[in-house]
């Protein structure tokens, strides 16, 4: 796996107190990394000035 | 459709309940012919998890003693259906939720289908379970997957162990495996059916739906489970029309979009034969008088990846406490959910969701111009168990694909079957509606079926 992924995982796992599973990190670095990848080609779609999807609602419907 | 010399667990919802209707059938001796049948093909399948034998011939002993005394409630009344384990069933435990004891009461769908005097006969097995199960086998071909994760449903349906089963639908958990199963699978748009009692997988995107045998057998089960429910959020109160009522009305006139510039980047990936018997189903769905239009939605080349984002995302959140658990005790891809989860930033997320307000403002757009639009349903035929990795539908998620779009928009689509490979294998197209216009999807679905007639054909189990 790309170390900067691997180190991201990582702190964050530690940040949640967490920890990975012996191997888990070299089985899912293909995926990990796939999925990194992809997040690029996310942000790098334009979308102008669009906002986010699901707005808040004060009232509450119940 | 005729209903002489099938076996009892080949009728179809709609079939069965004209006979029990007018008393030429007992939901008793129906129940039990499906619990032989499940007796008998199930130790091979392994589509249950939970089989409720008794409580299922107890509610079928029920049903017959109140139509019996003129009070017949409905199409499901007495019609034995079963529902995938992240829906809640009072009294039977949800692996998904680690749970050894039963829940304590219905979710709200499966209290409905309750309601309309439904015979539920056990709970079924899924993908993304926190334990290792035995994978339910395609009954068109034992060695091949059945898809998730609705895994179990796709395998009791197609082969005849339930009438019909609830399913649920993230990222294409319904239609992928109705669609590798030769079934009808179909989420109806987002807060359309209640989520109370479903176990979240992801709270903005799990829409729970109907899998059945035929299009009409889903619009009797829509109907029993469709309309707004306090106890959820994000149900919305939106009228509930007569699904069934409108199938017969045909499609002449009907505009159907195709997205070609989207099938065209996803065709490296994409089965010929799936491609070519796609076409051909549009073809006959012009055939019936629809006007076939090519549509653009740009924002589709980004869907599959702004799906999973929001999935794994809103996953984390929900089995944050849990998370501990997973990593030491799950299966290989439900740690993997987690891992991806935690890699999923802020950031992330809000440019996922930009991108899902982007996809609903195109839709809204191509839908002032179309009716529908139809493209296929799944990518490739059933694969076999030693084609299939346990990251496969992790890595199907990160690239484009069909079946998540309608996810993320939260839109109605259905898969139904139109024809088989040159392997004797399932292939499904797919169709997509308005919000809140599951009735147009369906008569569209149902003139394509009444055309192909591919429900004629049962898989050889």
């Amino acid at each position: 796996m790309e170390k900067t992924i691997e180190r991201s995982l990582t702190a964050l796992l530690n940040q949640f107190g967490l920890e990975a599973k012996e191997g888990d990190l070299d089985r899912f670095g293909d995926v990990l990394e796939t999925y990194v990848a992809s997040l690029k080609g996310l942000h790098s779609f334009d979308l102008g000035d669009e906002e986010i999807a699901p707005t808040f609602d004060p009232q509450i419907k119940k | 459709m005729s209903t002489e010399q099938k076996p009892l667990h080949h009728l179809t919802i709609d079939a069965a309940q004209k006979l029990i209707r007018k008393r030429d059938l007992s939901p008793v001796e129906l129940t039990r012919a499906m619990l032989q049948r499940i007796e008998a093909v199930d130790g091979t399948l392994h589509a249950y998890l939970n089989l409720m034998a008794e409580s299922a011939l107890a509610e079928a002993r029920a049903a017959e003693a109140e139509i019996s005394h003129g009070n017949w409630r409905g199409p499901l009344h007495g019609i034995p259906l079963a529902v995938k384990d992240q829906l809640d069933v009072k009294d039977a435990p949800a692996l998904i939720r680690g749970a050894k004891s039963a829940a304590c009461a219905d979710a709200t769908a499966v209290e409905k289908l309750r309601q309309a005097g439904a015979v539920i006969l056990g709970k079924l097995a899924m993908s993304s379970l926190p334990i290792e199960i035995p994978q339910p086998r395609n009954p068109w071909n034992t060695g091949r997957i059945t898809g998730g994760s609705s895994t179990g449903a796709g395998a009791a349906v197609a082969a005849g162990l339930c009438m019909g089963a609830l399913g649920e639908d993230t990222a294409g958990s319904i239609r992928n495996p109705a669609s590798l199963c030769g079934i009808v699978g179909f989420k109806a748009t987002y807060g359309r059916v209640s989520r109370n009692g479903l176990a979240p997988l992801c709270w903005s995107l799990d829409h729970c739906g109907p899998m059945t045998w035929t299009v009409e057998d889903a619009a009797h089960m829509l109907q029993a489970v469709a309309g707004y429910d306090v106890k959820d959020p994000t149900s919305i109160d939106a009228p509930v029309p007569d699904y069934a009522a409108a199938l017969e009305s045909g499609i002449k006139g009907m505009i159907v979009g195709v997205p070609r510039d989207f099938i065209e980047l996803c065709r490296a990936r994409t089965d010929p034969e799936v491609l070519a018997l796609v076409e051909k189903a549009t073809g006959v769905l012009e055939s019936l008088g629809a006007r076939v239009e090519e549509v653009k939605l740009p924002a589709f080349k980004v869907a599959t990846i702004a799906n999973a984002v929001i999935y794994y995302n809103e996953h984390f959140a929900a089995h944050r406490k849990d998370a501990k658990s997973i990593i030491k005790n799950a299966a290989t891809s439900a740690r993997a959910r987690v891992y991806l989860g935690l890699l999923t930033s802020a950031a992330d997320y809000i440019q996922a969701q930009r991108v899902r307000a982007r996809l609903r403002n195109e839709f809204a757009e191509v839908f002032r111009r179309v009716d529908l639009l139809a493209l296929p349903c799944q990518s490739k035929t059933a694969p076999t168990f030693e084609e299939t990795g346990p990251l496969d539908t992790l890595y199907k998620h990160l690239i484009p694909e069909y079946q998540s779009p309608f996810n993320l928009a939260g839109v109605p689509a259905i898969s139904i079957p139109c024809g088989f490979s040159t392997g004797k294998l399932p292939v499904a197209l797919q169709l997509a509606g308005k919000p809140f216009d599951e009735a147009t999807v369906l008569r569209a679905a149902y003139a394509y079926q009444q055309q192909a007639k591919w429900y004629e054909q049962r898989p050889p189990v």
